[in-house]
């Protein structure tokens, strides 16, 4: 093993060490009520009949409302909820694998541990790691809708090279299903599928096998036609605000400040800094392909921030959502960006400092010291685990839900529970939406009468006599 | 290689057909759930009409639930309210005047008419109890009793 590898080793050593910490604190995350109101139309309503209705009602996310179908929690499984994070993690990994490997001429080896790298430093550093990861329904839209974009471009780019021998149509019919699903899992996604297939057909439009990439492009057209025509996404649209600003000027220039004040908290942050290093640390093992090179400036900017910049756009120009900062939409452009810095990086003719490539084992130490000392979600999230608030927190759940099935199976003719306020709520990983106190109905309290075949939920008001001491 | 073709586009045509197809069908299912918005609009002024409801509560509730809103999300929250009380919707349709919601509720199905013209009542068909403006509260007998006065 050369020095390289040893240091690469030590490196995912402690990737793998904030990954295994993530898996241990999802184990005690529990899903929120917006989990289970999403999650209850396709299991009272069955799949299709979900899709259609959330198509019909609130949104164009066809693929997302197929994925609120098919999870432990739609299936009554509320304690294996937790295992959506490690999947969704694996997932990551995998995606970015797929893509890198279509890319680059590498030892598997590399590519596998940079896979883990983007995907750890990525959790490490995104501003809210709850929508991220740890919120099932959330993750699906905001960091699922990414790795699909991955798979369809490491497919697409497969089946390219294949058209110089043969078709592969295998190739072709995974690039079309992760075309479809991709599209149909987020909003922010269109512009991105948009300028590709624009991009791909005009420089294509010439050339001998033009035909083979047709059924891509007519797919994706088809796709995004699709979603974008729906009653419920044309809805959301259909607000006030879109209609007297047609061209959004206003929406556009908060777009700007926003996204320039995301990549100011985002290299504010000493740990991205040390990825960027560790990032040409691995450069040399890295081979682009001839076809798919991105240098020059134009390609960096494009990549850097006029790409990322367009993804956040629906957000703010169609939507216009512009009351808070959204950390959510931010997580998704984040995965973005450490993909795109590293095609940037590892197309650069920039090699590293010969002073530095001497103290290569102090870049290790470096990046583990500035995840566990300076601000970062692994250190949040150390002391998290430590604090014992996440024990607290899974016990009141436990016996949430106990007290629920119990209600449930019960065989009088009008059930009521009374549940208690949360005390102990993981701010880092726990997205508060929840029951409110009072005997008024609350969209959070139907979710959980809805969810548990409850005829009504209230929660504990500290200001009123509770039905206990009565 | 014609032949490849020739099934590949037969498919990708047949798929486009699909997402035409899937599309009207959501836009005829949104525009029933607008319809359910107006009928429920009607619903509310009916009730005013034969004091089921005060004037001021009237008020309050068409300003809060349709005046200000999108006839759009008054339907999604009839729907809601069906979804809430344990049951989801199978079937919607409009037969003259009549709109038929078959929904199921605690694995029974049970059909709703919402009648339009003079008496405008969401009856349930097995209990013969109408469901008034998405509300059963502790009235709902007396409630019921007018509303059937009302139908005959």
């Amino acid at each position: 093993m050369n020095r390289d590898s040893k240091v690469f080793v030590l490196f995912l050593s402690g990737c793998a060490f904030f990954l295994g910490l993530l898996v241990c604190i999802s184990y005690y995350n529990w899903p929120n009520a917006e989990d289970l109101s999403l999650t209850l139309i396709p299991r009272n309503i069955g799949l299709i009949n979900s899709i259609k209705h959330m198509m019909g009602t609130y949104d164009g996310r066809y693929f997302t409302n197929l994925l609120h179908g098919i999870n432990p929690l739609a299936w009554g499984f509320v304690e294996f909820v937790w295992l959506i994070t490690p999947v969704s993690i694996v997932f990551v990994i995998f995606g970015l694998y797929y893509f890198f490997s279509a890319l680059f001429e590498a030892k598997r080896f590399y590519i596998f541990g940079l896979s883990i790298f983007i995907t750890s430093i990525h959790f490490a550093t995104c501003l809210s790691i709850s929508h991220q990861l740890f919120w099932m329904s959330s993750s699906f839209v905001y960091l699922y809708s990414v790795v699909f974009l991955l798979l369809f471009l490491g497919t697409y780019i497969r089946y390219l090279e294949s058209l110089h021998l043969a078709p592969n149509q295998r190739l072709l019919l995974f690039s079309l299903i992760f075309l479809f699903c991709g599209v149909g899992m987020n909003e922010m996604m269109l512009p991105a599928y948009s300028i590709f297939l624009a991009h791909q057909i005009y420089y294509h439009f010439k050339s001998t096998f033009f035909k083979e990439l047709l059924p891509i492009y007519f797919v994706g057209f088809c796709s995004i036609v699709f979603f974008v025509a729906s009653p419920g996404i044309q809805m959301r649209l259909s607000n006030d605000y879109y209609f007297d600003n047609p061209f959004g000027f206003y929406s556009i220039k908060i777009a700007v400040i926003q996204y320039f004040q995301y990549i100011y908290l985002t290299l504010k942050m000493p740990l991205t800094w040390a990825a960027f290093l560790f990032m040409f640390f691995l450069k040399s093992n890295f081979l682009p392909k001839s076809n798919f090179s991105f240098n020059g400036y134009q390609s960096v900017l494009f990549l850097l921030f006029v790409f990322p910049f367009m993804l956040i756009l629906p957000y703010y120009v169609p939507l216009s959502h512009f009351n808070c900062f959204p950390d959510r939409i931010y997580g998704t452009i984040n995965l973005v960006h450490f993909v795109a810095i590293c095609l940037v990086i590892n197309n650069s003719k920039f090699s590293f400092l010969p002073q530095i490539q001497s103290n290569l084992f102090l870049l290790p130490i470096l990046m583990f010291g500035l995840a566990l000392f300076s601000k970062s979600n692994v250190k949040d999230l150390f002391l998290l685990y430590h604090s014992g608030k996440l024990e607290c927190f899974k016990t009141q759940f436990v016996k949430r839900d106990r007290i629920l099935k119990e209600a449930s199976s019960s065989e009088f003719t009008f059930s009521l529970v009374e549940l208690d306020t949360l005390k102990c709520v993981p701010d880092q990983i726990w997205i508060y939406t929840d029951m409110k106190p009072g005997t008024k109905a609350n969209h959070w309290n139907k979710a959980y009468q809805n969810y548990y075949s409850v005829d009504k939920v209230l929660l504990k008001d500290s200001k009123r006599r509770t039905i206990d001491a009565e | 290689m014609l032949n490849r073709l020739f099934i590949l586009w037969t498919l990708l045509l047949a798929f486009c057909g699909f997402l035409i197809y899937a599309n009207l069908e959501i836009r005829a299912y949104n525009k029933l759930i607008v319809g359910i918005g107006q009928v429920n609009e009607k619903l509310l002024v009916q009730m005013k009409d034969h004091k089921l409801i005060s004037s001021k509560r009237f008020e309050k509730g068409l300003k809060r639930q349709f005046i200000d809103r999108d006839p759009h999300e008054v339907g999604i929250d009839l729907l809601s309210y069906l979804e809430n009380t344990g049951a989801s919707i199978k079937h919607l349709e409009k037969r003259d005047s009549i709109w038929m919601v078959q929904v199921v509720s605690n694995n029974r199905d049970i059909s709703f008419s919402i009648i339009e013209g003079n008496n405008l009542v969401l009856l349930d068909s097995c209990t013969n109890i109408p469901y008034i403006c998405g509300k059963m509260d502790s009235k709902r007998a007396l409630e019921a009793d007018l509303a059937k006065e009302n139908c005959k």
